[in-house]
């Protein structure tokens, strides 16, 4: 028996290495934030100066960043560019109101790349972009096709390179970021127990509510409120 | 140390090291490997964001397929809810006016047999009356704030997931 004692110890080794290596492929240091260009702030400080103070300004910085390759559009949505952000930058908006962004639905996604580096959507004003299975047609009162004046949904599939399918930490620093400067009021797609989604944590929010969605994207927008973004300086 | 407690122990390692190693690919979901800044080339893969808009059920326990409700009417619980889970699913990829007019008379039903579903019957009456115009997104704003409270009413109380998307 005693001679098998070390063949047991050389094999007890072999395992204990191998419970220490895989914890360390197993629990990577904060995968998320790595994944996000930095410097990224948490509350929007300075990132939150001289914000475009128009629609049309959003919109031109918007399309400099889309032809940047910092604005991304999906596929399917690609009409968001020539038929949403371009007439809007262009000042010709007024001749396809339907195709009309909100402001602060704008500001947010100029302010959100400037924090990250880059942004992916999916959807902005369903009316003039969408990817036919997910219309005003089939549902009229999703944020995407109201109000009239201009929708205020925003979904996003991909911050600074780290995907947001609204249960990742990547959605969940995105919502803290967002929480500092969006009106109360305003809400979030994926709510824990949403198909898709399972059950998990994410941080407290003060100004945004969350609704149950399926966990594809992370959806943003700002309720029935009409209130500015908060702690903005516009220039 | 006997065999026995030996093979336990390689056991207990083996099974240690296997848990540990089952999280890594969803930590590593999380974080992608795209580059922070990529190019207007490197478009991401395309993602779908709109499967909540087909008819889907959410893994609540209350919104397994329901019995058929019995007819008549009266206080039964039981068969209101069957009733508001198929409003619920009726309208369960959106508020097209096709699917609250299929939704709405069930709502009602169920309203007359449980006060607990007034509240999704009066919201679905509204919003058949008072549409939104798909065309345009013109209508009431009472119309977009009832369907929201409709949605989370048959998550909540349903355990339906109706797309607020």
């Amino acid at each position: 028996m005693r001679r098998s004692r070390p063949l047991f110890r050389v094999a007890a080794s072999l395992f204990l290495i191998g419970v220490i290596a895989a914890s360390l492929f197993a629990f990577p240091q904060k995968p998320a934030e790595a994944a996000l260009a930095a410097p990224a702030e948490s509350t929007c400080v300075t990132t939150c100066r001289n914000v475009p103070p128009t629609a049309q300004a959003a919109a031109q910085e918007l399309l400099n960043n889309y032809n940047h390759g910092t604005f991304i559009v999906e596929w399917a949505e690609r009409a968001i560019i020539p038929n949403e952000i371009q007439p809007i930058a262009n000042g010709t908006i007024s001749g396809s109101p339907q195709c009309n962004i909100d402001t602060r639905t704008l500001q947010t996604l100029v302010i959100i790349i400037r924090n990250y580096g880059s942004l992916q959507t999916s959807d902005l004003n369903r009316h003039c972009a969408n990817d036919t299975v997910a219309t005003c047609q089939s549902n009229p009162t999703s944020r995407h096709c109201v109000p009239s004046t201009g929708p205020s949904a925003m979904d996003i599939t991909y911050i600074g390179g780290a995907r947001t399918r609204g249960n990742d930490a990547a959605s969940g620093i995105l919502l803290s970021f967002l929480d500092s400067f969006l009106p109360s009021g305003s809400r979030a797609g994926q709510a824990s127990g949403g198909s898709g989604c399972g059950t998990y944590a994410m941080p407290s929010l003060r100004n945004i509510s969350r609704f149950t969605d399926s966990c594809t994207h992370i959806h943003i927008d700002l309720g029935s409120t009409t209130s500015p973004l908060r702690n903005l300086t516009t220039g | 140390m006997s065999q026995a407690r030996r093979a336990a122990l390689i056991l207990i390692g083996a099974v240690a090291a296997m848990t540990l190693a089952g999280c890594t690919p969803q930590a590593q979901s999380a974080a992608s490997s795209h580059s922070s800044r990529p190019s207007s080339s490197a478009t991401h893969r395309p993602t779908p964001t709109h499967t909540s808009d087909r008819p889907t059920t959410s893994p609540a326990p209350s919104a397994s397929t329901p019995p058929d409700p019995p007819s008549g009417t009266g206080s039964d619980p039981a068969a209101a809810k069957a009733l508001a889970v198929k409003a619920c699913q009726a309208i369960a990829g959106g508020f097209a006016a096709a699917s609250v007019a299929q939704a709405r008379p069930l709502a009602q039903e169920a309203a007359q047999r449980d006060p607990i579903w007034i509240p999704l019957a009066d919201d679905l009456a509204y919003i058949e009356k008072n549409p939104i115009d798909p065309n345009t997104g013109e209508g009431p704003q009472k119309t977009i704030d009832d369907s929201a409270t409709a949605a989370h009413d048959c998550f909540h109380l349903a355990g339906v997931q109706v797309s607020q998307d």
